[in-house]
């Protein structure tokens, strides 16, 4: 029986993943929490991408820490971003 | 060159050592551009969230003129071409070098479609009269798939030198090459994972 290969599996998961954070976003009225799951599930994209693309998962650690911590800091960015968005106004 | 075409059909799972200092894949230098480039990034992804924060409507009315089908389609075209460097990649490491051959031909095939849709997106903001000065969101937006695009020009030609050492490889040499290629490309996927959702899809269309 063949295997399928972990990189298979992580872009199966990325396309997937990608497709429902379209339908997630363009399906609804625009709310904080619409826009979170967005950029949540890009979030993920990445990290899958770092761990089973970039083949990251247990190699090098000053890098890979130096990537988690990027990936942190854009989620902060993303979280404060859009908290900050008068969201009553926004809705349609 | 090793490689036949019943050696392709082999799993890609055995996990083997990258070919950089420390099993890093690739040449370390490649790795600090990375992630210089991706600080780069994030300065921008600060930027476009303290703007939107700013003045919420025009980027709220701004994001209704793009079509996410087209962000959904760049998207999906970057990581088919992403997963296909990767093959090419654990084809290498078993230097199986024709296969690794003909799947970055195929990641640089697919990925053109990128430039094809991107470059059909920026004619139908011209056509439409939209340019980099019509407000800040399309400044922001220009700018920064634009850099981007950048990354995606210097990624092919990166590929192509690519192919020419697949053509002949030179074992871990041209290994290491492919990984420090491959690292690159998936940079350049990584950021449009990002720049998709935060353009195209938060902070809520009309």
């Amino acid at each position: 029986m063949t295997r399928i290969s972990p990189s298979t599996i992580a872009f199966l998961a990325l396309i997937l993943l990608t497709i429902l954070s379209y339908f997630i976003a363009e399906g609804s009225s625009a709310t904080l929490l619409i826009g979170l799951c967005a950029m949540a599930i890009g979030l993920v994209k990445v990290q899958i991408v770092i761990s089973h693309f970039m083949h990251m998962e247990w190699r090098h650690k000053p890098f890979r820490q130096v990537l988690t911590a990027w990936l942190l800091i854009v989620a902060i960015i993303f979280i404060v971003g859009l908290g900050a968005l008068p969201w009553e106004r926004v809705n349609v | 060159m090793q490689a036949s075409a019943s050696q392709d059909s082999k799993p890609d799972h055995a996990p083997i050592k990258g070919q950089g200092s420390g099993g890093l894949p690739g040449d370390e230098g490649v790795w600090f551009f990375i992630i210089a480039d991706m600080g780069m990034f994030a300065v921008f992804f600060l930027l476009f969230m303290f703007g939107q924060a700013q003045d919420p409507e025009t980027y709220r009315q701004s994001r209704s003129v793009l079509d996410p089908l087209i962000g959904l389609l760049n998207t999906i075209i970057l990581l088919f071409s992403g997963w296909w460097i990767v093959r090419a990649v654990e084809a290498a490491r078993r230097e199986e070098w024709e296969a690794a051959f003909r799947r970055t031909l195929l990641a640089l095939i697919i990925g053109l479609g990128f430039a094809v849709t991107k470059i059909l997106e920026y004619k139908a903001k011209y056509d439409a009269g939209i340019a980099i000065d019509a407000n800040e969101f399309f400044t922001y937006y220009f700018a920064f798939t634009g850099i981007h695009f950048l990354h995606f020009v210097i990624g092919v030609g990166v590929l192509i030198v690519t192919l020419t050492k697949l053509r002949k490889p030179e074992g871990g040499a041209t290994l290491r090459w492919l990984e420090s290629a491959a690292a690159y490309w998936h940079m350049v996927d990584l950021l449009w994972l990002i720049l998709f959702p935060m353009i195209y899809l938060a902070g809520g269309t009309a």
